[in-house]
């Protein structure tokens, strides 16, 4: 060995050990940096859910009652031994071929699976109860399409037993057997909820038995998560159809009393009957919705609360809550957080998720809070669908949207019916004042392609900065005002317990600085003074300094502005909009774990959901100034609180002389 | 179901795993061009290239019902033993409801102008000498789905050259070159968590090289391959049988452990086991790779007798 060999030998060991940290950070670098940083809006539930205005009893805590169980079903159940051998009701089997159908290709599989095909679906639940005489309200609920292996009704156990507690029969639905490859099936999984009905009215009408006439058949809510969410609106339309719409030969008679629909995360659009969005009116509606869904990504369940008529003179409500942080699976205790199937956590990122238990907190206290305002009356818990800060303390710490809407709302300006900015309802007419954006475009889902929420609003943008060199200047504040006609004032018959609704969302928009008016007085006009205007514009611009890329992240002054409220006599009273609601920029949710992926998969990083305002006419009429809500003539929306912005505003109009249980509990001044 | 599923798929497993230990002496018939019996990606040689229900574009090479429409390709390079390089190209796509594929590999090795003995076998690929060689395949197919079964056909040239005595005095020893077309047929299906796949391959009359006649490679090839989730892992298997014209059988089969950390990023081990084609090979292949979403890189190596080894790595783009 030369003495270079030797020294060659004798670094090689060194050499070769400071080889590994190179090869541990090339490594590391692989390993983690493809994925992105965790990244929130800034979090408001520390200022918005101060508050508790609502004095019930927090309806997520548990009733009087003793909970009993049972289960119903074939009693013939291959996989489940509850429903083969613990059913205390055996049920016949459907036949829901006519409405679903499985890919020839998965049929051996299944049948193997299961023992069973559609031809012979089974009618199982498993039922949380009141020990008590009765009669108590039905509630069903009926899990979505997950792996069928995987039986996802017992997901919602926690439910059951608080329903059932507060004196609520509540059952889960099986519908495990339509689960995995099959699509186009939402009628099926509707037909079948309404099946399960007709089981429970032979439970009732049984002269034994431990639900013999317990059950209140006259008052029924129906809840579903995911497909299930689309399915239960189906089973509520198809409740009042004489024949299914693909095909007549399947005749319908159910006639049941549902009063309400709860749709948890649902889909909306998998089946369309007559190729039309199905049409839901009459019921109460609920809808749950989480921003960091990593299953229905798209918000598409605010196309069927858009879709929700009350035509039928009764008292009904619908109300969205939107939870940031929610995701699509913790609303069942089976599906977790595993939005994406069982290897969830390589795509979606989980630290973005709120704890589970805190999202099922939310979802009793809404559903617990809706049921019993549906279903027993108690309109104590109203104004939590109007407002959701009247029950600051009950939820868990992350942020809401509420959207509300009752049958005694009248729309002024809903967008939807022409082309021509200037017009609203008959007898409304539109104005603006130095906005910088103002059109009418349909309400985009944050998914890209060509889908959208089919709901039209009024885009609009503001900056009340003068263009120039003085960053301070600024002018007049933009405004947009609904105006009604004498007539129309007068057939609506406005009292001072009328109320004043609009829904708006917080844009992107950064309109740039308003240009200076046109100076119209007579100019000197040589070429000399148009060369000294020109220059000086010229020295002007130069010296304006440039506005700053807008930064989100930076940006954290409050959003807000004014609403006022004209009448016939040109009083104007003014409040807030932050008083009747949270007014916040959208909320940003950044699903997956891959940097660049959220960008890639969505168009935007928020879904617009337009927080409903309900602006009681009283709070008006009482803050001094002589308006006179009979007299309301014109709502107008002034932007003075914030300098710049952009804003979608829809569902502009009024209730006459709105029920006082949905006003009840106001925050006063947040 | 599982249960009883499962059972039969391990049983095949093992039993691919454990043939060719077992009958190591009995070798395959006599029969070429060369190229037809190489593995030809490095995942395939590394899972005892049991790849007749395999999916990706190399599956092109051994069973046309599997051609993936991946619109991409993939290039392998192999270094063999001594002085033998080969590579190999595939790609597939769709078009209408046909998917099209095809795939190229050319071996380059040198071989003693004594050494005569053809058709050569892969352990000829250990070998050195004077005379520079080549083997050659190259396959076009076309796939589609039947009532739930995908068939595909494909139509193949191979070619080898070999050294051959062309002067009475046995000293000038030239190159003699041989081709044959052949044809393939395949069918897949899928077959409990899995798919299984049948294959007919080098369908053809024995083709002539220098004044003989030498028969190809005819085999009908049954495999079974599957994908399964466990625990954190993914596992992959692919099995196959091999009956060749002439009694010879042969199988292999092999297992690919991948791990995923986040989506679209994957590492793998592989190993597999195969009834070799020549006494000089050993039946053992081992392997990784790695993927970066559309971008895999694999490695596989085939052991030979005397230390000696295959190295393939294929750079796949979809």
């Amino acid at each position: 060995m030369t003495a270079l060999d030797a020294h060659a030998a004798h670094h090689r060991p060194a050499r070769r050990a400071a080889r590994w940290p190179l090869l541990a950070t090339l490594a590391g670098v692989a390993l983690a940096g493809c994925s992105q940083a965790l990244k929130f809006s800034k979090d408001d539930s520390g200022t918005v859910l101060a508050y508790q205005t609502i004095t019930a009893r927090n309806p997520a805590e548990p009733g009087p009652f003793a909970v009993k169980h049972l289960y119903y079903g074939s009693g013939t159940d291959k996989r489940r031994a509850e429903y083969r051998d613990s059913v205390t009701y055996k049920t016949k089997t459907v036949d829901v071929t006519p409405f679903a159908s499985v890919p020839p290709a998965q049929a051996g599989d299944r049948k193997d699976f299961f023992g069973f095909d559609l031809k012979s679906a089974p009618i199982n639940g498993r039922v949380w109860y009141p020990d008590g005489p009765g009669p108590y309200p039905l509630v069903l609920i009926v899990h979505g399409n997950h792996s069928y292996e995987e039986f996802s009704d017992p997901g919602y156990a926690y439910l059951g037993e608080l329903m059932a507690s507060r004196g609520f029969v509540f059952a889960s639905v099986d519908e495990n057997f339509i689960n995995g490859g099959i699509s186009a099936e939402n009628d099926g999984r509707a037909w079948l909820m309404l099946k399960h009905l007709e089981a429970w009215r032979r439970f009732n009408d049984s002269s034994a038995g431990p639900l013999s006439h317990r059950i209140d058949m006259q008052n029924v809510v129906l809840m579903g998560h995911s497909r299930g969410g689309e399915a239960v609106a189906h089973a509520a339309a198809f409740n009042r159809l004489k024949y299914y719409p693909d095909d007549f030969r399947q005749k319908f008679d159910f006639n049941f009393a549902i009063r309400g629909v709860v749709a948890i995360a649902p889909v909306d659009g998998q089946y369309q009957p007559t190729s039309r969005l199905e049409p839901l009116e009459n019921v109460n509606y609920l809808l749950i919705h989480g921003s960091h869904d990593g299953d229905v990504s798209t918000f598409s369940g605010i196309r069927q609360y858009e879709r929700l008529r009350f035509t039928d003179g009764q008292e009904h409500f619908k109300s969205i809550l939107y939870m940031y942080r929610a995701n699509h699976g913790q609303w069942n205790t089976v599906w977790n957080n595993k939005d994406n199937g069982p290897r969830s956590g390589r795509s979606l990122d989980l630290r973005t998720l709120i704890a589970p238990e805190d999202q099922r907190e939310f979802a009793k206290v809404v559903i617990s809070a809706f049921l019993e305002a549906t279903l027993h009356g108690k309109t104590e818990y109203l104004p939590l669908f109007r407002d959701h800060r009247t029950a600051g303390h009950w939820l868990p710490r992350t942020m809401y949207s509420t959207r509300f809407q009752e049958s005694g709302y009248r729309p002024l300006a809903e967008f939807d019916d022409d082309v021509d900015l200037t017009t609203g309802e008959p007898g409304v007419t539109i104005s603006a004042d130095s906005l910088t954006t103002w059109k009418e475009n349909v309400i985009p889902f944050r998914g890209r392609g060509t889908d959208n929420q089919r709901n039209n609003a009024a885009w609009i943008g503001w900056n009340n900065r003068i263009a120039g060199p003085d960053t301070m200047r600024t002018g007049r504040p933009a405004s947009f005002t609904v105006t009604l006609s004498d007539s129309l004032a007068r057939a609506l018959g406005i009292t001072e317990s009328g109320a004043v609704y609009f829904s708006a969302a917080v844009t992107k928009d950064r309109p740039g600085p308003r240009a200076l008016p046109r100076d119209t007085t007579r100019r000197d006009t040589s070429k000399a003074a148009v060369e000294a205007r020109r220059k000086a514009a010229a020295d002007s611009a130069r010296r304006a300094p440039r506005p700053p890329k807008y930064n989100a992240d930076a940006d954290t002054i409050p959003f807000d502005f004014t609403v006022e409220l004209v009448d016939s006599d040109g009083r104007v009273a003014r409040m807030p909009a932050s008083r009747y609601g949270p007014v916040r920029r959208a909320l940003e949710a950044r699903i997956y774990r891959r940097k660049g992926r959220d960008e890639q998969r969505f168009a935007n990083l928020f879904e617009y959901v337009p927080q409903t305002y309900v602006l009681p006419l009283a709070d008006f009429a009482g803050a001094g100034g002589g308006f006179t809500p009979a007299k309301l003539r014109a709502i107008r929306l002034v932007f003075d609180r914030t300098v710049l912005g952009g804003l979608i505003v829809d569902d502009i109009g009024v209730n006459p002389a709105m029920d006082p249980a949905y006003l009840a509990m106001p925050l006063g001044h947040p | 179901m599982h249960k009883c599923h499962r059972s039969p798929a391990v049983a095949i497993v093992l039993s691919l795993c454990l043939l060719p230990l077992a009958s190591r002496e009995a070798r395959a018939q006599d029969a070429g061009p060369l190229a037809l019996l190489l593995p030809k990606g490095a995942r395939a040689a590394s899972m005892g290239n049991a790849w007749v229900a395999g999916r990706d574009e190399y599956a092109i090479f051994h069973n046309p019902a599997q051609v993936s429409a991946s619109s991409g390709f993939g290039l392998t390079a192999a270094l063999f033993a001594v002085d033998a390089r080969a590579v190999s190209l595939a790609s597939a796509s769709a078009v209408g409801p046909v998917t099209l594929g095809w795939g190229v590999q050319f071996v380059d090795f040198s071989m003693p102008r004594t050494n005569t003995a053809y058709p050569f076998k892969p352990d000829a690929l250990t070998e050195r000498g004077d005379a520079s060689l080549f083997s050659l395949v190259a396959v076009a197919a076309g796939q589609s789905t039947y009532k739930d079964f995908r068939i595909g056909v494909a139509a193949k040239y191979a070619e080898d050259a070999a050294p051959r005595e062309t002067s009475a005095s046995g000293l000038l020893v030239t190159p003699a070159r041989g081709s044959a077309f052949l044809a393939d047929a395949g069918v897949s299906h899928a077959l409990w968590t899995g798919t299984a796949g049948l294959a007919v391959q080098n369908i053809a009359h024995p083709y002539r090289l220098g004044a003989d006649r030498f028969a190809v490679p005819t085999q009908a090839v049954l495999g079974w391959a599957a994908q399964k989730p466990l625990g954190p892992l993914d596992v992959a298997l692919a099995t196959q049988l091999i009956a060749r014209r002439g009694g010879w059988l042969g199988a292999g089969g092999g297992i690919e452990v991948g791990w995923s950390w986040i989506e679209g990023y994957n590492i793998a081990g592989r190993v597999g086991a195969r009834r070799t084609e020549s006494p000089g090979e050993r039946p053992v292949g081992l392997g990784f790779g790695f993927t970066a979403d559309r971008l895999n890189v694999d490695y596989g190596v085939n052991l030979f007798e005397g230390n000696t080894a295959a190295h393939y790595v294929t750079v796949r783009w979809r």
